[in-house]
């Protein structure tokens, strides 16, 4: 039939076009200076592990040397503060001491640095004291910080107060494209029942 | 014309009334964007003259104050800084200051300075002025310690890079204008007349935007992008006499001049994105707004926190940092941007701030701030004081006087009444 031709060719155009602009995102984001720019490495604790006991101190590396000072703050599973004294920076270093009660539970670490190169880099981790739950979504204890935090967004890469990240954007365009795609395929279908 | 267009006469005479008419027009506009701007102006700053073009603008001399420092910052900058030269002594210095304040104000009312080889580069003032300024060794070794004013080198601070070659030196003249090419004549008069007394150590050349470019009153860019200067003293503020006229009796109706020669390292700057940027100033790069704000003059609020509960404005950051909670430390700046070609750099450029600023007393309004930001600030990492120096600015001239002259002679010849 002459109609659906036409509209498989559509899709098809379509699809082709949606690639297309993937592609393109994908690529272009890679020049942006954002991606080349610091990021967590690991963290020890790493995120998500479960101890059993407080630690003495978290310490966090990331990909480049960071410029003093940092800001960490560690919060314990009933809201108070776990982070003592001053937050030290030593090369791409960065680490606190804790203390306090030390309840168990889930420890949260949110941290704000600034790489040599001026790149401020935002996020969290959290990991378990004993053994409560782990309420937090771990998060993987590479760049991805910013999977540590439930609110709408936390960010290795440069945003500092909410924005998508650079990440968030790219995912978001293909998971759109996709489910546009995805909706004609399935409109086409029904179409040619 | 054979061949050519018909030119009938109703033609001719509408393409002339056209044409006139249109001149009229925008003659007209100007006018009224001059006058505007003229009655914008602050009611207690020095009166300025406006005239039919920028070019004929002059800035008047009004009062104890020398021009050229609650005056709204020129276009450009020519800093001249000179050592007197070893014999010149207070005789020369006094020979020499006769002579550059003459020249000054015959060329700051679009008059051909004395002797003067190109009078015609001296006929549009565009709002020159020269403003002069004498360094600690002159005020120590040539004027007499009972009509001495206090001025102390500033202190060393661990991360200026200093270069004798834009050092301090014995005598200052801040030169600015609308347009360079009065503004090289005028420098050019004033190095000519001084030579036999004085040799010069450096020029320091600098611009803001050209006239025009954006409305008056609107606060700079710096060559790294950022609005700077929004916290700045308005002759307006009634702290702004107090915090700039020196309140000694020995320089009534002068202040003192900071300079500091500012090297931007731009090749490094832009290696940081935006949000970078603007959390090292702390401020955004579109309109000056502090992070915590709307617009360029908000307050900035550094108890504001984000989620994480970590401040919107970085604590080490310039504008925080710059930050005093004592309003007394505070100074009217009044900088320049420079660049100037370097071809020993990879960039093949030099770049950065010539920042002048003027303060009643240094000692106690600057050097805390300047303290603070050798200690910290994320901007540290791309600029670096590689000039300083420190003048005191005399008053005016007095009546058919020289700049300098209650200095150098004391009060007793022709002392200019207050205005």
């Amino acid at each position: 039939m002459r109609k659906h031709a036409r509209l498989a060719a559509l899709v098809t155009a379509l699809g082709a076009v949606l690639a297309a602009a993937l592609v393109g995102v994908v690529a272009g984001g890679w020049n942006l200076p954002a991606s080349a720019h610091a990021s967590l490495v690991a963290s020890d604790p790493a995120a998500g592990q479960r101890l059993d006991r407080l630690p003495e101190r978290v310490t966090l590396e990331f990909s480049e040397p960071i410029s003093a000072p940092a800001y960490v703050v560690v919060t314990a599973p009933d809201g108070s503060r776990a982070d003592q004294g001053e937050v030290r920076v030593d090369g791409a270093e960065v680490s606190v001491a804790l203390g306090g009660s030390a309840p168990e539970g889930t420890y949260g670490a949110a941290f704000r640095v600034v790489s040599e190169d001026g790149h401020p880099v935002t996020g969290r981790i959290g990991f378990v004291v004993g053994d409560g739950p782990l309420d937090d979504a771990a998060p993987s204890a590479t760049a991805s910080a910013d999977a540590a935090d439930p609110a709408p967004a936390s960010t290795t890469d440069g945003d500092d107060d909410g924005g998508p990240s650079l990440g968030q954007v790219q995912v978001g365009v293909a998971v759109a494209l996709f489910a546009v795609a995805a909706g004609l395929l399935l409109w086409s279908r029904r179409r040619t029942r | 014309m054979p061949g050519g267009p018909r030119w009938d006469r109703r033609r001719v005479l509408r393409t002339g009334a056209a044409a006139f008419g249109g001149a009229g027009a925008g003659w007209s506009a100007s006018a009224l964007v001059a006058n505007g701007s003229a009655a914008a102006a602050p009611t207690d700053g020095p009166a300025r003259v406006v005239g039919p073009s920028a070019g004929a603008e002059t800035v008047p001399v009004v009062g104890t104050h020398q021009a050229g420092v609650d005056t709204p910052p020129q276009a450009h900058l020519a800093l001249v800084g000179w050592d007197l030269r070893e014999d010149a002594g207070v005789v020369g210095l006094t020979r020499m200051m006769r002579l550059l304040s003459d020249d000054a104000a015959r060329l700051a009312s679009g008059t051909a300075a004395l002797a003067d080889t190109e009078p015609e580069l001296a006929a549009h003032p565009a709002r020159l002025t020269v403003t002069f300024g004498f360094g600690p060794r002159v005020l120590r070794d040539l004027v007499p310690a009972g009509r001495r004013p206090r001025l102390d080198e500033l202190p060393g601070f661990d991360r200026d890079r200093l270069d004798p070659r834009w050092g301090q030196t014995d005598v200052v003249a801040q030169v600015c204008c609308d347009d360079p090419t009065t503004l090289a004549h005028a420098r050019r008069m004033l190095v000519k007349d001084a030579r036999t007394f004085a040799q010069v150590r450096w020029i320091q050349q600098g611009f803001r935007t050209a006239r025009g470019t954006v409305p008056d009153g609107t606060t700079m860019r710096n060559l790294m992008g950022q609005v700077d200067g929004t916290v700045n003293l308005a002759p307006a503020e009634p702290d702004f006499d107090p915090l700039v006229w020196s309140g000694d009796d020995a320089l009534a109706g002068g202040t003192f001049l900071v300079v500091r020669r500012i090297r931007m390292q731009l090749d490094k700057w832009d290696r940081v994105d935006r949000v970078g940027r603007e959390v090292v100033v702390g401020r955004r790069l579109d309109t000056g707004a502090p992070l915590t704000g709307v617009t360029e003059f908000d307050e900035p609020d550094f108890a504001a926190t984000d989620r994480f509960g970590f401040p919107v404005i970085d604590p080490a950051s310039h504008v925080a940092r710059a930050r005093s909670a004592d309003p007394r430390e505070r100074f009217l700046r009044r900088a320049y941007s420079y660049t100037e070609p370097d071809p020993a750099r990879s960039t093949g450029e030099d770049s950065g701030l010539v920042f002048l600023a003027f303060a009643a007393d240094p000692a106690r309004q600057f050097v805390p701030v300047q303290r603070r930001l050798d200690e910290l600030d994320r901007l540290n990492e791309w600029v670096v004081a590689i000039g300083s120096a420190v003048y005191a600015i005399p008053p005016a001239a007095p009546q058919g006087g020289y700049v300098g002259q209650q200095l150098l002679e004391g009060k007793s010849t022709g002392e200019k009444s207050p205005s």
